[in-house]
């Protein structure tokens, strides 16, 4: 398991076939902002992770409890 | 723009090699040389400069770049690998610590070539053919660079595992509430609405009226308790202790959630002792890492040799592999699973709370209050300590959590059984009794009614979490799988073309790789096979088909996704193919991979001389050097030069004196001639149990089969007279009974070279050179060569 990490996340840095990683991720968000379950305001929020590269499972619970509690404040 | 190639390769102590150039000039590579003569090291050099690491000396315990990695007269800051790229002739260099800082013109060449997808390595055939899906996802993955998308995949499913487990913990509390209300009731109340008629009908057969709303249960509970006469504090002592008594009775935890969290903690603890173990072996890991960085002040990562930022390595690494033990599958399941038995230990807790609350305020029951106390005390941190397992950060016993169990049931066995006594001493009528039953009754309902609503609104919150994480991880998983597959289908068609032409007429065809949908990270390969459609290849090809169709996928997937990169190299990945196919292998690179430099290293004479004869058909023998490692040893290391004919070879020992080193070459070139004729022609030979054949064994089934094949073709006598001339020579008649080669003279040794050559030169085709082939379907032998502008052809009559 530590082996795999090791070799393939943390000390290779994959900079390149951002082709495919792109097209992957651009596809996802526009299909996320097309199903307009997500707030304007989190939206932005996802996206900024995803163009980072910084999704966790903590910052995703909290993104979604926040749109959960921008939906209840909706009209 | 010329894409750029590697001009020179410097090595200096690296592995078995002390120095070494090779000029290539910018040309392809052809390089021959025997096991354990360097051919890998060259290979590795390569790796080395544009990776900063060998991936033969990756994750292996006790075996590092540092130690293993320089040759073993030198230290590691002596290592170095330079290449010199053309055009602009620009030099670089990497050491251990130093990594080449390459112009812009080579950026792009330098990030496809630091993933390391264009090595080819026998080993890394069975990863894309032989290995499970999971493993040949990773090995693809790999080369197309998806390693940060299943990260943030990951990300996304323990994210909907989460808020499932939520979900599914509040509908199976509300469930459980329902019930207790069914069981409070004596009646059925599987909704709120049920639950009032139920109410009514009990307060109908106690002879109170009937109850329509849950907002009027506190004013219609005050008029029932007016009809009792008592003083109001001891009416209050009644009703407390009836639901003391109430409380009492449910046991600490029931069955079903005392074996839940039996089984919770086992799964816990397991997982915990893995990541234990793991975080032993990575603290040892990293304590001799800090070692190496501490001794050496170097800002080398002492495990691949990038350069690194010493004080975030650590807790990178330490983050990472926490990280990647949350993430198994096993973990995911484990925490949903104790959501469930977290809750119900807070119930409990909260339960001895309240008891607490009620008993404290009765005189009778200061004994059993204060080992309760101590006892709910001990729940808490129970609890705690739970909490603490569920994050995986220690084991769990819940063998001394079982007797407290038990002893927390005998106190509140005792409670109740006091609580009893004391209720009778307040002396109510039995209609003041049943009023005071009723009232209690009437508080349970509502807490429990209060208690389903809460639940309700936060199983509300929680579906909705649980819909958003799922639409999230659905849509990154579908989308990439569906670019992944899209990926696949366009480079079906080059695996399938470079299979056919490796096997043309053969079995196997629609080679299929298909993302498995189902999973998250899997990949099956099919193949057409002997009219069977979507077989998995391992069922029906042989080690050969397998190991060529693992080279079409490489080769297809690097022309696709290794643009930048002009490198490829196939390091001695022929070992299983047969000859045939070799040459088709031969054809392909030359075909469809004439704009890359590519390096190839074989330890196999009749691919090496199959191939050299096929650059010449195709005219790029001036793209090639043709290269032997003729020598190694550990002081010099692996002495190569250019590729000398064979017959030239031959002739230069003659020409020096070494008759017997002549005649053994010469010998060696005629048991190659007669290997490659059993292989192109279908010449039936005697099974050998040794599967070792010699001259003796090949040179009558080889003579025999062209006779008979060629009888009537007016090549037969022209195959004939070349037989003779070799049967008339002293060095064979010499070879065929076993003699000593040593005595024989210059003369015969030079009689026996002309009639191999002569032998030689009628299996190959006058135009190309290459060595004919027998093709069965259309009764003919001929130069297998396309690309051969006057291909020799013999029709065979039958």
């Amino acid at each position: 398991m530590g082996r795999r990490l090791v070799s393939s996340e943390l000390l290779r840095s994959v900079m390149v076939f951002r082709g495919l990683e792109t097209e992957v991720l651009e596809a996802f968000l526009t299909e996320i902002k097309k199903e307009g379950r997500l707030k304007d305001s989190v939206m932005v929020r996802l996206q900024e992770l995803v163009e980072n590269r910084s999704i966790t499972k903590t910052k995703l619970m909290d993104l979604i409890e926040e749109n959960a509690k921008s939906q209840d404040k909706a009209p | 723009m010329q894409s750029p190639k590697i001009k020179r390769l410097s090595i200096n102590y690296f592995r078995g090699i002390p120095a070494l150039e090779l000029d290539l000039g910018g040309k392809s590579l052809l390089l021959k040389g025997g096991n354990g003569t360097g051919k890998s090291s060259v290979i590795e050099a390569v790796e080395f400069f544009f990776t900063g690491n060998i991936s033969h000396l990756e994750h292996r315990q006790g075996i590092s770049l540092h130690r293993h990695g320089p040759h073993v007269s030198a230290k590691p800051n002596q290592m170095e690998v330079k290449i010199a790229f053309d055009p602009g002739d620009i030099e670089l260099k990497r050491r251990i610590g130093s990594r080449p800082a390459p112009p812009n013109q080579l950026a792009s060449l330098f990030a496809e070539a630091g993933t390391r997808a264009f090595i080819l390595r026998r080993s890394q055939l069975l990863e894309f053919v032989e290995s499970d899906p999971g493993g040949r996802f990773v090995a693809i993955g790999n080369i197309m660079g998806v390693g940060r998308l299943d990260a943030m995949e990951l990300e996304l499913m323990r994210t909907r595992d989460e808020t499932k487990g939520l979900a599914d913990s509040d509908q199976n509390q509300l469930d459980d509430s329902f019930q207790q209300l069914t069981s409070l009731l004596g009646d059925q109340a599987q909704t709120v609405e049920e639950a009032i008629r139920s109410l009514s009908k009990k307060a109908t057969s106690y002879g109170y009226p009937p109850l329509r709303s849950f907002k009027e249960i506190d004013k219609y509970a005050k008029e029932i308790f007016k009809t009792v006469k008592k003083k109001v504090e001891l009416k209050d002592q009644a009703t407390k202790l009836k639901e003391l008594i109430s409380l009492a009775e449910l046991p600490a935890l029931t069955d079903d959630e005392s074996q839940d969290l039996q089984k919770v903690s086992e799964r816990i603890n397991s997982v915990v002792q893995r990541n234990a173990n793991a975080k032993v072996v990575m603290r040892e890991f990293l304590e001799h890492g800090k070692k190496i960085i501490q001794a050496s002040a170097d800002t080398a990562c002492p495990f691949c040799g990038q350069q690194i930022d010493r004080d975030d390595l650590l807790p990178t690494i330490e983050k990472r592999i926490d990280m990647a033990i949350q993430s198994t599958n096993d973990a995911s399941s484990v925490r949903t699973d104790s959501i469930g038995v977290a809750r119900a230990l807070e119930a409990l807790r909260a339960r001895l709370s309240a008891i607490l609350d009620i008993a404290r305020e009765i005189e009778e029951l200061g004994e059993q209050t204060s080992v309760l106390t101590k006892q709910s005390r001990a729940v808490s941190e129970f609890i705690e300590g739970f909490s603490q397992a569920g994050e995986f950060l220690r084991t769990i016993d819940v063998t001394e959590f079982a007797d407290e169990r038990v002893s927390i049931q005998e106190t509140l066995e005792a409670i109740g059984k006091e609580a009893r006594v004391t209720f009778e001493k307040i002396g109510l009528s039995e209609a003041e009794e049943r009023a005071v039953e009723f009232v209690q009754l009437l508080g349970a309902v509502e807490n429990k009614v209060d208690e389903i609503f809460d639940l309700d609104e936060e199983l509300g919150v929680h579906k909705n979490h649980l819909a958003t994480a799922d639409l999230l991880y659905k849509i990154f998983s579908n989308i990439k799988k569906k670019q992944i597959q899209a990926t696949y289908n366009l480079l079906e068609g080059d695996i399938q073309k470079y299979f056919s032409k490796l096997h043309p007429q053969e079995a196997a065809r629609n080679v299929r790789l298909q993302v498995a949908f189902s999973r998250r990270a899997s990949t099956k390969l099919s193949v057409d096979s002997y009219g069977r459609s979507a077989q998995d290849p391992r069922a029906f090809e042989s080690e050969g088909h397998l190991d060529s169709l693992g080279i079409c996928i490489f080769l297809a997937f690097v022309k696709k996704f290794v643009e930048n990169c002009p490198l490829v190299i196939l390091d001695d990945v022929i070992t299983t193919i047969d000859a045939g196919h070799r040459q088709k292998l031969a054809e392909v690179l030359l075909e469809d991979f004439a704009d890359k430099q590519l390096i190839v290293t074989t330890h196999d004479e009749i691919w090496f001389d199959e191939f050299r004869a096929i650059e010449k058909a195709y005219r790029l023998e001036g793209d090639f050097k043709n290269m032997e490692i003729v020598d190694w040893d550990l002081d010099s290391g692996p002495r190569i030069r250019g590729y000398i004919p064979r017959r030239e070879s031959i002739e230069n020992k003659l020409k020096d004196g070494d008759r017997n080193g002549a005649a053994n070459d010469a010998r060696r070139y005629l048991e190659w001639i007669l290997e490659s004729a059993c292989w192109a022609l279908e010449v039936p030979v005697i099974l050998r149990r040794d599967s070792r054949y010699g001259i003796g064994d090949l040179l009558p089934s080889v003579r025999k089969r062209v006779s008979g094949m060629l009888r009537g073709s007016g090549y037969e006598e022209k195959f004939e007279f070349a037989f003779t001339e070799l049967d008339k020579t002293v060095v064979l008649a010499n070879i065929l009974s076993h003699r000593d080669l040593s005595n024989v003279s210059a003369e015969e040794v030079s009689s026996f070279v002309l009639a191999v050559v002569r032998l030689n030169e009628m299996f190959s085709c006058p135009d190309c050179e290459c060595f004919v082939s027998y093709i069965r379907e259309l009764e003919i032998v001929r130069c297998p060569n396309s690309k051969c502008k006057n291909p020799m052809e013999i029709r065979l009559h039958r």
